[in-house]
């Protein structure tokens, strides 16, 4: 297995190395565990290494998460509420730190490696030493090149949620507003 | 932009289809939900995810917030027990819902109403003020210090069930986006 941990860790380096941005659809499903859909949802996310992310959801519930690497924004449209808080350690130990964070993997993280059923793709297996982290486990599907196809995390009540990424782009053209977000008019404000 | 809201109507058919649809709602022991909440008390704003599952009297309330993060798991047995799970695996007990939430997450989050008010019921120990539509739909109903106000309903088995809801009592006004509504058992469970 130490084959399959190191042809992992070559495909995870290959992604990671040299990524300044990382830009993707995707499709986010969250299931409780009893299997029932709590969400099935449409996305676009696009991450400014180290610490900048425009993240999108639209139904069933609609939600925009927008970091400019100083404040986290968090924006419900359907309740027209939005805060904004100084980003700060935010991202840590949360599924998005083992993309922006490659180099503190091992420091946050415990990594074994799970074959994918019928894919050509290598699951690695992130578990976070931190007992308090919100999640029990990660997974991260990567391709021999190195393209991030999934990402699936659990928590202690085995609520799973399992983004499917299509149209993944490295290190691509990004709009430079994509980082800061401006409240529609009417959006009640809060800063926590 | 949302419909005009409908006018209160007190005519004794108004009020005979509101007890109808309670009656119907009341019979059923076995329901579910996921709802987007937003509470929001003086500068403090706090939005989750809620999947609030009934079998037999037992409610399971799974509060997460923004991916799935933070939050917890409210468990009542039907005795009122109420038993408060975080994400993190701290776990908290107490008689009610209500004193252990405003405990453990800080917040004043009416429970123990809201296991009525979610449905468009009336809490059945608490007097009361209550607006109703023509079709015997709540629009308005004060109780235990709370103001509830319904702006949006959806056609569930025949049964008219609100979407989209403010609760508001003091500073705290906590608001509700339904997205899916299950009236009856589950058939996964």
């Amino acid at each position: 297995a130490d084959r399959g941990m190191e042809d992992a860790r070559a495909a995870l380096d290959r992604f990671v190395d040299g990524l300044e941005s990382f830009s993707a659809e995707f499709t986010q499903t969250v299931r409780d565990d009893t299997g029932y859909v709590l969400q099935e949802s449409d996305g676009r996310m696009q991450l400014g290494l180290p610490n900048r992310l425009h993240w999108e959801v639209t139904e069933p519930f609609p939600q925009t998460i927008v970091s400019d690497g100083e404040d986290l924004w968090m924006y419900d449209p359907d309740l027209s509420q939005a805060t904004v808080r100084p980003l700060g350690d935010a991202f840590d130990a949360t599924p998005i730190a083992a993309i922006t964070q490659p180099e503190r993997l091992d420091e946050h993280f415990r990594m074994s490696l799970r074959p994918v059923p019928g894919g050509d793709a290598l699951r690695l297996v992130l578990v976070p030493r931190n007992e308090q982290a919100d999640f029990t486990s990660l997974d991260l599907d990567l391709t021999a090149d190195g393209d991030l196809t999934r990402m699936a995390f659990r928590d202690i009540f085995g609520q799973e949620t399992v983004i499917l990424f299509h149209e993944t782009e490295r290190n691509g053209e990004l709009d430079p507003g994509v980082f800061t977000f401006d409240p529609p008019a009417g959006t009640d404000i809060y800063r926590p | 932009c949302a419909a005009p809201l409908p006018e209160a109507d007190t005519s004794p058919a108004a009020e005979a289809a509101f007890e109808e649809r309670t009656e119907q709602l009341v019979a059923l022991d076995s329901w579910r939900l996921v709802a987007r909440l937003g509470l929001a008390s003086g500068e403090e704003y706090w939005s989750a995810q809620l999947n609030w599952r009934v079998q037999e009297g037992q409610h399971v309330l799974d509060l997460s917030g923004p991916m799935g993060r933070g939050g917890g798991r409210l468990t009542l047995s039907d005795n009122g027990r109420a038993l408060l799970v975080t994400r993190s695996g701290e776990r908290f007990q107490a008689q009610d819902p209500d004193t252990l939430v405003a405990r453990v997450l800080g917040e004043s989050i009416p429970v123990s109403g809201m296991i009525y008010w979610v449905r468009g019921l009336l809490h059945p120990e608490a007097s009361y003020q209550l607006d109703i539509d023509a079709d015997g739909r709540p629009l308005e109903i004060l109780q235990s210090g709370w103001a509830i106000e319904y702006t949006e309903f959806e056609e569930v088995d025949g049964v008219s069930m609100p979407v989209a809801m403010v609760l508001e009592r003091e500073e705290v006004e906590l608001r509700a986006r339904i997205g899916r509504w299950q009236l009856g058992p589950d058939e996964t469970w």
